[in-house]
């Protein structure tokens, strides 16, 4: 099969003869709705072990502070 | 385990969070490959409709949104009833993590139906039963949602999401016969408990998988969800602590 089959082809499939619009615009859609809700918990996992590093982070500097206070 | 021992330790988020790390890998993994298969099924193999032609492959998207956003709400309504009646403290997490899943596939089936709708109606909305009652279906997730956020405190915005999930589940039903009971444009259900599809193999079996997939999403979803409310929520614990300490979540 020739380069130019395979676009034809592929040309075919993307206009769905004449629905390409409808139909694409709705799977894009579809995609888009699956990937805002994997997101959005995977985005918040990270959010969540960030914010928690940077709170023990503070903790340890709060604690080594206050001990070189008191001159230990 | 009896289901009695079950429903008690449903009880504990520390057990729930403990076992569904697995559930929700297993769920996601089973997700991606039907999704996968039933999407490249229903638009590349799947005959086209010999009135709709192409535009019929919406029906893979449009129907398994549809079906999903409907469970969703009835899982809520479920939720409603434990919280109200045990003060399950899990209820009212999946209540919570339901609501953005639920609007946003409810939205998609809307959507999805207007994009449907305008080559094979000649409109993109039809204020008839089924597409109106989808829209209270929405407004009902809009009302969860709003709801939550402008009570300050975390039970009693519990109880009455509770209250309205429970009330808000007699749409269901109305979504369900709405095509029977009314004249409507909107075609009838392609799936019956009591009798064959409507369409042949080739045409329902990839609606078939891209449903059941969708299901599996939700149930990733829902799960992954949960576990980040459960964190949050136990967020002072010592097992909270730990695991956060460990790096791992």
């Amino acid at each position: 099969m020739s380069l130019a089959e395979i676009g034809a082809l592929l040309g075919e499939f993307l206009a769905m003869g004449g629905h390409g619009l409808y139909v694409w615009l709705s799977y894009g859609a579809a995609l888009l709705v699956v990937v805002y809700n994997s997101l959005s918990v995977r985005l918040r996992e990270r959010h969540y072990l960030r914010a928690w590093v940077d709170l023990e982070r503070r903790h340890a500097h709060q604690r080594q502070t206050s001990n070189q206070n008191r001159g230990v | 385990m009896t289901l009695k021992e079950l429903w008690h330790r449903l009880g504990s988020p520390r057990w729930f969070y403990q076992i569904s790390g697995r559930l929700r890998l297993v769920l996601g993994s089973l997700a991606l490959l039907l999704l996968a298969v039933g999407t490249v099924w229903g638009l590349a193999f799947a005959p086209a409709d010999y009135q709709q032609g192409n535009s019929f492959r919406i029906i893979y998207v449009h129907v398994p949104s549809a079906l999903v956003a409907q469970s969703a709400y009835l899982l809520m309504g479920a939720s409603g009833v434990v919280l109200l009646v045990w003060r399950m403290k899990l209820a009212d997490m999946v209540l919570a993590a339901t609501v953005p899943f639920g609007m946003s596939m409810t939205a998609l089936a809307l959507f999805t139906g207007a994009v449907w709708g305008k080559p094979t109606w000649g409109a993109w909305w039809v204020w008839d039963a089924r597409t109106t009652s989808m829209l209270v279906l929405f407004f009902l997730y809009v009302a969860l949602y709003a709801l939550r956020q402008a009570i300050p405190r975390p039970e009693t915005a519990g109880r009455a999401c509770a209250v309205l999930a429970v009330i808000g589940v007699i749409n269901i039903p109305i979504i369900k016969y709405s095509v029977d009971w009314w004249l409507t444009l909107h075609q009838p259900a392609t799936f019956r408990l009591t009798a064959a599809p409507t369409m042949p193999p080739e045409m329902w079996l990839p609606l078939a998988v891209n449903a059941l997939g969708i299901y599996c999403f939700f149930g990733a979803n829902l799960v992954g969800r949960l576990r980040l409310e459960i964190l949050h929520r136990e967020r002072g614990t010592a097992w909270v602590r730990e695991r956060l300490a460990a790096g791992r979540l």
